[in-house]
This record gives structure tokens, C-alpha cells and sequence, in this order.
């Protein structure tokens, strides 16, 4: 055929070197068997995947900030007062011989900015924001789990990391989302009783905290050894998926939950003394440290820190081994350690204050320790970063499963080859019904060259843009090789269909153009119908509609074009289009 | 050899009553929906919680199988499929989530060694919301597709009857599914998705073809057919190889699915659309005359 004038159209042209571009990005390869550079989802390549939830609910309410205090007093100190009087942010409430019961009422509002006593006239006054009692009452009503104030799609709500109940997962599992949330909804207005009341409420938890925790799994799985295995957040970072190619469901399933080792160490002799490197004597394991609390910064002195508290036993330890060693009178000799799967993560003197009144027995444990890590943006990522090892024992919320998987490599390997057989067995039975419509080879031939092409093109972006071909994914390639051979279809029937019809004849640009008016509405329909798909949340299906939103632009763009002009230089039509 | 051009010739739908060729696709439409609303759908694993157990290197009855484990957990709600020649593919089990993949996994060791298990555990929790999200995604996509089909037509009624067909095969399909118990699953769902592609491509040419082109409107819609029938066979075939080939549970639903909905679309391209847009065309063309009669 006419090689030279095929090669010389432009648009041959940049398909041609966007097929070879998509063949080199795949490169395929012969010498083991037959191999790819292309990556498959582990329902393909064979291995374990789980999806973790964390467990709480984020919740919009609101109150009266008087009614709410009054409630959160009289509830934590059994004692009746009476709202006085308000000023802004500030409340005056009056109770029966204050004197007695001062200390009590002072117990329960530990959490407002200030307080005073007054117990002349009886009274006392505190000053709190609406959104500060609003999240002690939600904590107070949740025996007691964290509740921070975050921010979600522009909003401002209370992150309650609350554990389901054995009865509310059950009903959990009956429910519908909605109706789920909504009896949440409903608990949490009847355990409020009327002080305040729950206007919204989704149960997932913030982001953020999915993202923390994925970190901290990460870090974990890094420390076991495993570096390879990718733990990232889905569906609006509320879930996490980890992928563990190659190993059992069991194992993997321990793996996760599997708590990292976490000690404390103090050297007690320093690398420059002896020569050698230093040596670290234990002072407590990971199972004493009863919390680690998010890492934040001081206001005043603007240094990054962990804050973390030690059970009594690990205080006493704590203590114990400072003196011990010596750290008391010569803190920067004696540095304490922290090692993670007997990785040393950090390393630092202790305070000369802290020494101080550790060596005067003055130290309390009830102030828990910290980590300080530096001022600055660079020691606040250290900050973050040893916050996260320090809690590779555990998450900071409750984990729960909700979908896991193992595929075994028989299986995914059955998929694959009965993928590639499908492919093939398509190709031949569509050329063949081809062939018998048109009855001429030089039309079958390009076209199924130019819907393979098409098939190669979609792997090859896919691969480029570092996609991971999952079940879904690979149907929507079959879905793009089926529209493919339609619109092909199309285009040769409006080529053809000029030829001797008379007196409606039309020239072949024309026949040209009016086939791609068709295949661009069909394509801008079906794309359009893609793109919610690609944007909602269902993770699963995303991969379907990226697929087919490629496939349909590549044929638009690239390989659409291509066939047509090839169809006409085949025609022997050439000369009246080149334009069009 | 069947020749295209005779079918056409000899479904003849340009000349029969479009009473009926617009009323029978419409009577299935409405009979779907109360198959649908009656007999409910059935959701696979991944859409109503559960765990499914795929079995490769396992040649044992799938009745027997049924019985003993439905003996050995002492619950009904375990359903296990063979192939249809024991030994030429994978076994599949359905069993409610709270079963443990670690129990199953003994289970076979102990009764059954050398199989090759696989697992998928979906909590009823998640599944709920895959659910509602599935459905929300395919409202989304109507509403997308018929924005876009309006903006190319601009005429009420045919935009109207391309959204209707495509409606119109997803819910019969359904029906069929509901009918032969195939699970809607992620994949059935990716396959009704494909189906809006595929059913808009054929009603958007066919509308094309008789909206925006001059000429007779007989020998338009016979072409139109042509093209038409050759792209809806081409993919139908396509997928009967794939049905043929497959029998991993999700490529062979997906095939399933769009075998169905392909021959439900040629029913309601060349019927439903064509009646109506036939009727709507032969409408016009009398008020045109009319107008030009009252010209004159």
C-alpha cells in the first residue's frame, strides 16, 4: 500500500509515535516468560489487602455555654450552684457554703481558662468559650474519649474518637449509613438530655487523624522490615488500605495489629568516654508508657515536644535508673534513649529542672514527661515524626477491619490469562463480523489494528501516570475497546455510504466530519457520565471510570483521527480531504 | 450466510404499527420495574457484607461441600457454586462475615488439603455505604448524561427518548438479573455502567442520523440500522467470547450482564427510539405542510 503517504500525514505520524512511546512505558518482555512494567492490583498479582475504619464520629452542636457549665459542675461534683450572672466569655455561679465545697467544684472545672473563688458573697466565676464546654460535655458524655475541635469540608466540628458499643456494631451492620447515623444522632441527644443538642454528626473521624494513623502503620510496618508495603488513606482519607503482596491473609492481618517494641534507655556510658559506641541500659518497655498525647509546641519557650505519661511502676523506674546511672548530677554524660524495634529514634539530656527535683524526691509522675525536640518548622516535623514512632505500639483510635482479602496467585494468574484469551477471542470475532459486513480486508485490518493500538495506548498512559490496574480498571478498557470498534463502525459506514448514493452524494470531508459530530456527542455523553463516577468517593469503581475517561480521549483525540484518514488514503479518497 | 440488509428488510420497522414497535418495548419497561419492586435484588458480598471463598485446585460437588459446611457451621446462609464441569474452574462459597477466614482455612486444610483458597471479608458496615454510594454514582451519571444529551439535541422529546432507552435497558437488565438471581456487584455495576456508553452511542447515531440529515426518512432509518447493528453485534459477540472464555466470577458477570443489556438495547434502539422519533418526525413534517399550506 501507499507506505510513504500514511507516514507522511501528521496524525499517523503522532499516533504512531504515541503507540511506540506507550510500548517502551510497558515494555513488554520475553525473556522470562512473558512479563510488563505494568503494575496490577494485588486481586491480580496475588496477596492480602485490608481496609481499616477508626472507630468515632464527628458531631455539630450546640448550647447555651451557662446551662452547659452548670451541668458539667453539678453532674462531677454532686453539688447544686446557681447561675448568677454572665459577661461574655465570663460566668458567675453562687452555691450554698462554698467553702466546703470549694475544692469539689474546683475538681470538675479544670478545664476553664480561669477561675475565682469568692467565698464572702458565695460565689464563684470562670470564664470558658461555648465551644470549650461544648467539647467537655461531649467528652463527659463519652466517658471520657478525646474530643478535639477540627476542621472538615470547610466546617468546624468535634472529632469524638468513640468506640462502638458490641450492640451498635450490630446495628451498625443492620443499618443503612443514614439510618445509622441518625440513631448516633439520637444518642447522643438523649445522653445529652436537653443541655445541649446534636445537630449533625458523621460517623467517621477527621482526615487528619486517618492520615496520622496511616503514618503511624506505616512507621510500624518500616520498623518490622517491610518497606515495600503501601499503606494509603481511601475514600476521603475515612479508610486505610494496606496491600501486602505475596503474603496471607493471617499475616497480614498481624502484621497490622502487631504492637512494635518500644523501650527506654539511659546511657550509661557515653561513646566519647570509651572509645566504642555508647551503652544503653533499660529503664522501662513499651507497656509502661500508659499515653502518648499529640505532639504540639510550647507558647513560651516555642520548642516542639512529645508529651507522654509513665505508669507508677515506670515513674518509679524512671527515677530509679536516673539517679543510678548518674544522670542526676551530670545530665549531658548520661543521656535517656528511646528505641523502637531497637531502633534508636531519640536521644536527649534531661531537664537540670527536672533533675533537680527528681534528685529532691519532689518529682511527681502526675505531670507526665516530655520530648523536646527544638524550636522551628524542622524540629516540628521531627516532632510529628517521633509522635509517630513512639505510637507504633498502637493507634491512638480503635481499629476496626472492614474489608479484607487474600487472593491466591493461582487465582490472579487465572484472571489475567483469561483476560489476555478474552482479549484475543474479541479481537478475532469482531474482525470477523467485520469482514462479513464490509467484505473487504483493507478495512478489517486497520481497524483492528487501530483498536488494539487504542487498548496498548490506554495501558501505556495508565502505566506513565503510575496507575495500578485493578479489576475494575481492566473492565473499563474492555468498555473502551467496545466503543472503539463502534465509533470505527461509524466512521466507515458515513465513508462508505457516499459512494454512488446519487443525488444526496456529499463530499467526503463532509461525511468525515459528520461521523466525528456523532462520536463526539457520544463520547462528551459517556464521559460526562464517567466523571461523577472518577470524583465519588467509591474508591472501587474510580479505576472503572479513569479507565474509560482515557480510553474515550485517546480514541477522540488520537486514534479516531487516525483511522479515518487511513480509511481514506485506503479508499483511495485521499485527494478531497486533508483538513478535515 | 445471514446478510444484514435481509434482517433489516425483513424486520421492516419503518412500516409496522409504532403502537406496537413503541408499545412492547414500553410494557417490558414497566413489567421490569414490577419484577424488580416484587422479586427485590440480591446483592453480592461486596454490597451487603459477607465473606466469599474462591476454591482453584478443588474438584469435589458443590452440594456436598454445601451440606457439610452448612452441617459444620450450623447456619443455611451458606451458599457454595461449582462450575459447570467439576474441575474447570474455581468453586465459590458465600458465607456471612463473621465466620473467620483462619476457621475456613483449617476447615479445608483438615478436610480438603492442597486447595488453593482466596478470601474476600466485606463488613455489612461498608458495604452499606458502597451500596448507597454505588447507587448515588449511578443517578449522578443519568443526570450527567442527560444534561449532555439535551445540549446536543435540543429538542425535548428525542433527548427524552435516548435518556428513556438508556433507562430502559439498565432496568430490564436488572430485571433479568433479578429473575436469574445474578448479584449486583461492583462488577455488575461497572457492566451497567458500560451499558450507558454503549446504549448512548447507538441512540445518539440513530437520532443523528434522523434528526440532523436531509432525505427520506425510510432508507435513513435502514441505514442508520445498519451501522447501528453492526456496532451492537460487533460488542455482543465480543462479549459472548468473553462469557465463553471466562470463569473468573467478576469477568464472567460483567459479560453476562452486558450480553443482556445489548440485546435489550437493539430492542429499544430499533423499537422504542425509533417508533417514537418516526412518529415525532412524520408529526413535524404534517405541521410543516400545514404552515405552508396556510401560507399560501
Amino acid at each position: 500500500m501507499k507506505m510513504p503517504s500514511l507516514l507522511g500525514n501528521i496524525r499517523i505520524l503522532i499516533w504512531l509515535i504515541v503507540v511506540v512511546a506507550s510500548i517502551i512505558s510497558i515494555n513488554p518482555s520475553f525473556t522470562d516468560g512473558f512479563g510488563t512494567d505494568l503494575s496490577f492490583g494485588i486481586e491480580i498479582e496475588g496477596g492480602s489487602w485490608i481496609n481499616l475504619e477508626l472507630e468515632g464520629n464527628l458531631v455539630q452542636a450546640e448550647g447555651n455555654t451557662a446551662n452547659m457549665v452548670e451541668y458539667l459542675i453539678e453532674e462531677r461534683s454532686d453539688i447544686d450552684i446557681t447561675f448568677v450572672a454572665a459577661n461574655g466569655d465570663v460566668f458567675t455561679y453562687s452555691a450554698e457554703d462554698l467553702a466546703a465545697s470549694q475544692a469539689e467544684i474546683s475538681n470538675s472545672i479544670t478545664w476553664t481558662s480561669t477561675k475565682s473563688f469568692d467565698l464572702e458573697s458565695g460565689t464563684f466565676t470562670l470564664e470558658t468559650s461555648n465551644n470549650t464546654a461544648l467539647a467537655v460535655l461531649l467528652q463527659y458524655i463519652n466517658n471520657g474519649s478525646k474530643v478535639t475541635l477540627i476542621e472538615f469540608d470547610g466546617d468546624e466540628w468535634f472529632e469524638v474518637r468513640r468506640s462502638l458499643t458490641d450492640e451498635e456494631e450490630v446495628l451498625a451492620d443492620e443499618m443503612s449509613t443514614s439510618e445509622f447515623e441518625a440513631y448516633l444522632l439520637n444518642w447522643y441527644n438523649e445522653s445529652l438530655g436537653g443541655v445541649a443538642t446534636v445537630t449533625d454528626l458523621i460517623n467517621r473521624v477527621s482526615p487528619e487523624t486517618t492520615r496520622d494513623s496511616r503514618d503511624i502503620i506505616s512507621t510500624k510496618l518500616n520498623y518490622l522490615g517491610l518497606a515495600d508495603i503501601p499503606v494509603k488513606t481511601i475514600e476521603n482519607d475515612r479508610y486505610i488500605s494496606v496491600e501486602f503482596a505475596g503474603v496471607e491473609l493471617g499475616e497480614a492481618e498481624s502484621l497490622v495489629t502487631e504492637q512494635g517494641k518500644f523501650e527506654i534507655k539511659i546511657v550509661s556510658e557515653l561513646a566519647e568516654n570509651v572509645g566504642a559506641e555508647s551503652k544503653y541500659e533499660l529503664i522501662v518497655a513499651g507497656d509502661e508508657i500508659k499515653t502518648v498525647d499529640h505532639y504540639s509546641k510550647d507558647i513560651s519557650s516555642q520548642q516542639w515536644y512529645v508529651p507522654f505519661n509513665l505508669s507508677d511502676e515506670g515513674a518509679e523506674a524512671f527515677a530509679e535508673k536516673c539517679i543510678l546511672y548518674g544522670a542526676i548530677e551530670n545530665p549531658s554524660e548520661h543521656p535517656i534513649a528511646m528505641f523502637l524495634d531497637d531502633v534508636n529514634i531519640f536521644e536527649a539530656s534531661i531537664d537540670p529542672s527536672l533533675a533537680a527535683s527528681i534528685a529532691d524526691g519532689s518529682w511527681q509522675n502526675s505531670g507526665g514527661l516530655r520530648a523536646t525536640l527544638g524550636v522551628g518548622d524542622e524540629a516540628g516535623e521531627r516532632a510529628r515524626n517521633l509522635w509517630i514512632q513512639m505510637n507504633a505500639g498502637a493507634l491512638p483510635v480503635k481499629q476496626r477491619v472492614v474489608t479484607e482479602g487474600y487472593v491466591s496467585p493461582t487465582l490472579g494468574n487465572l484472571f489475567l490469562k483469561e483476560i489476555v484469551y478474552a482479549g484475543v477471542a474479541a479481537i478475532l470475532v469482531v474482525g470477523l463480523i467485520v469482514y462479513l459486513r464490509y467484505k473487504k480486508s483493507k478495512i478489517v485490518f486497520p481497524l483492528l489494528v487501530t483498536a488494539f493500538s487504542e487498548t496498548v495506548i490506554v495501558l501505556g498512559v495508565a502505566n506513565v501516570i503510575g496507575y495500578q490496574l485493578d479489576l475494575p480498571s481492566i473492565a473499563g478498557i474492555l468498555a473502551t475497546l467496545g466503543t472503539g470498534v463502534d465509533q470505527m463502525v461509524i466512521i466507515t459506514d458515513e465513508v462508505l455510504r457516499g459512494e454512488g448514493s446519487g443525488k444526496l452524494r456529499v463530499s467526503l470531508s463532509k461525511r468525515v466530519s459528520r461521523a466525528f459530530a456523532i462520536i463526539f456527542a457520544s463520547a462528551t455523553t459517556t464521559i460526562m457520565a464517567m466523571i461523577p463516577l472518577a470524583y465519588m468517593q467509591l474508591g472501587v469503581l474510580r479505576g472503572f471510570a479513569i479507565v474509560t475517561i482515557i480510553g474515550l480521549l485517546v480514541g477522540i483525540f488520537i486514534t479516531r483521527p487516525t483511522y479515518a484518514k487511513v480509511i481514506n488514503i485506503i479508499l483511495g479518497n485521499d485527494k478531497s480531504i486533508d483538513t478535515g | 450466510m445471514i446478510n444484514l440488509d435481509d434482517v433489516i428488510e425483513k424486520a421492516n420497522i419503518t412500516q409496522r404499527d409504532k403502537k406496537i414497535i413503541v408499545g412492547i418495548p414500553i410494557i417490558i419497561f414497566i413489567l421490569s420495574i414490577s419484577v424488580i419492586a416484587l422479586n427485590g435484588l440480591s446483592f453480592g458480598t461486596d454490597l451487603e457484607g459477607g465473606t466469599m471463598v474462591t476454591l482453584t485446585n478443588f474438584t469435589v460437588d458443590g452440594n456436598l461441600l454445601q451440606e457439610d459446611l452448612r452441617d459444620f457451621y450450623g447456619t443455611a446462609d451458606i451458599t457454595v457454586k461449582s462450575p459447570t464441569n467439576i474441575g474447570s474452574g474455581p468453586t465459590y462459597i458465600e458465607l456471612p462475615s463473621n465466620i473467620a477466614s483462619d476457621d475456613i482455612n483449617d476447615y479445608f486444610d483438615e478436610n480438603y488439603p492442597g486447595t488453593d483458597l482466596s478470601f474476600s471479608v466485606f463488613d455489612p458496615t461498608v458495604s452499606n455505604q458502597f451500596k448507597s454510594e454505588a447507587m448515588k454514582a449511578i443517578a449522578l451519571a443519568f443526570v450527567a448524561m442527560s444534561i449532555i444529551v439535551f445540549l446536543v439535541f435540543r429538542t425535548p422529546l428525542p433527548s427524552m427518548t435516548v435518556v428513556l432507552s438508556a433507562i430502559s435497558d439498565i432496568t430490564v437488565t436488572i430485571a433479568l438479573m433479578s429473575i436469574l438471581g445474578i448479584n449486583l456487584t461492583l462488577g455488575t455495576i461497572a457492566a451497567l455502567l458500560m451499558v450507558i456508553g454503549y446504549s448512548v452511542d447507538s441512540n445518539i447515531l440513530l437520532t443523528t442520523r434522523l434528526l440532523k440529515r436531509r432525505g427520506e426518512l425510510v432508507p435513513k432509518v435502514r441505514n442508520a440500522m445498519k451501522t447501528g447493528l453492526t456496532m451492537t453485534i460487533t460488542t455482543l459477540c465480543a462479549m459472548i467470547a468473553l462469557y465463553l472464555v471466562s470463569s473468573h466470577p467478576t469477568l464472567e458477570s460483567i459479560a453476562i450482564v452486558l450480553i443482556f443489556a445489548l440485546v435489550i438495547d437493539i430492542m429499544n434502539t430499533w423499537c422504542l427510539n425509533t417508533g417514537i422519533l418516526m412518529w415525532f418526525l412524520e408529526g413535524q413534517q404534517n405541521k410543516g405542510i400545514r404552515k405552508k399550506g396556510a401560507k399560501r
